[in-house]
């Protein structure tokens, strides 16, 4: 796929992503107000694509072969020449990046994509959320998303990536489905289920369930947030009664029955065992490129242990006041 | 023809140098079959180009701009 000759020339476009470019115009930005340039498929980089755009901080060149740079002038103009700027690449090509042909006289400016400072490196979804919800709301969703895809959303200030599970499978509180569920790719923070190591009262009356309700659901940007749909999520309780109950949620954080599938905890409840279905689909890390590490549930184990997801992806149960990972999801 | 010339040293201290036509043509660098309309390459860098009779795009501006100066129009090059 050809992106065309001025493309986005004087757009105040932000960012562009383009993941199925191969061949780039000639100013596709010039005049623009384009701060960040990602691009998948690329395969060279010619004289004049980016000629003109002043405020290109960021290229992201996520082919797993190198770019070829026709000319090292091809930058000029830019803050990523002027040394101000940075070109993302894989991991593995960094060194490879720094010593070819032209990108030589950048290596200063050449970092890993794993150093990418900045949220929304693994955004599959370039619709905005106001897109998406419309999407819900024509029907349309299901044909242009998919289980996988990531969204970020803003959190208090923080872009945190969200990514679709599954598709029609919560029950809405007020009755059907909810058309998107999404879980956290990553822990949002770390926090301890409850101040004392009981299980009373489960995760209805748990500090975690308070902190996320109070403490991070006012938080969501606003247009997410209102599209947040309430649904029933179940959970065992196991004290004082080992048994499965019911509650309205908004946010929440995953059971054991929605990453692990059985009914050894969570007697019911929908499940999301199409997507997490290895080990290493359920391990969550402390930000990205950060470590894995063990990250709650909101199923009772006993009578002072939640359970929760190990660094290596397997299920266990600590104490309630342990400080481990917060993975949040909402329906929407 | 070819030249080869000294470009500048990285600030880590590796020299740069740099290959083009001194015709005002493509280069193609013979290990990997890549046209560049130059090269800086490090130092110790073994590429080897060859001069094509295909002309350097570096000046190349899209057809419509073209067109403008042509036509006595105004560009917005600066």
């Amino acid at each position: 796929m050809n992106l065309g000759n001025n493309a986005f020339e004087g757009t105040g476009v932000g960012k562009l992503t383009l993941p199925k470019v191969t061949t780039l115009g000639l100013y596709i930005g010039k005049g623009a107000r384009m701060s960040t340039v990602d691009l998948t498929a690329l395969t060279q980089i010619k004289a004049n694509n980016f000629n003109g755009m002043g405020a290109l901080v960021e290229l992201i060149l996520r082919n797993t072969s190198l770019v070829s740079l026709a000319a090292s002038s091809a930058l000029t103009g830019t803050p990523i020449a002027s040394g101000i700027g940075y070109v993302y690449v894989p991991d593995n090509l960094v060194s490879t990046y720094k010593s070819a042909s032209n990108w030589s006289s950048l290596s200063g400016q050449i970092k890993s994509l794993n150093d990418y400072p900045l949220a929304f490196q693994n955004e599959t979804i370039t619709d905005t959320w106001a897109q998406i919800l419309a999407a819900e709301q024509d029907g349309t969703y299901s044909t242009k998303y998919s289980v996988g895809d990531i969204k970020y959303v803003d959190i208090g200030g923080t872009k945190y990536p969200m990514q679709i599970v599954a598709m029609d499978t919560d029950d809405l509180a007020a009755g059907g489905k909810a058309k998107i569920t999404w879980i956290g790719l990553h822990q949002l923070c770390s926090r301890r289920m409850n101040a004392a190591d009981t299980t009373t009262g489960g995760w209805a009356e748990s500090e975690m369930r308070e902190f996320l309700r109070e403490g991070i659901y006012p938080q969501i940007e606003s247009t997410v947030r209102n599209a947040i749909k309430p649904v029933t999520k179940t959970y065992r309780n196991k004290t004082p009664n080992d048994t499965t109950l019911s509650i309205t949620d908004t946010v929440w954080i995953p059971s054991y029955r929605e990453m692990f599938g059985g009914t050894s905890y969570d007697g019911s409840g929908c499940l999301y065992s199409s997507f997490f279905t290895t080990s290493a689909s359920k391990i969550k890390k402390q930000g990205q490129g950060g470590t894995a590490s063990i990250w709650w549930l909101r199923s009772g184990h006993n009578y002072k242990n939640f359970t929760s997801v190990t660094q290596a992806g397997a299920s266990y149960s600590y104490a309630a006041t342990g400080n481990y990972g917060v993975v949040l999801g909402f329906c929407t | 023809m070819i030249q080869k010339e000294f470009f500048r040293t990285r600030e880590d201290g590796v020299k740069l140098y740099r290959t083009y036509s001194d015709e005002g043509f493509m280069i193609r660098q013979e290990e990997t079959g890549i046209l560049y309309n130059e090269a800086i390459d490090v130092e110790d860098a073994t590429y080897t180009y060859t001069e094509t009779d295909i002309p350097d795009d570096s000046d190349e501006v899209p057809d419509d701009e073209a067109l403008r100066i042509l036509m006595g129009g105004e560009t917005d090059e600066t």
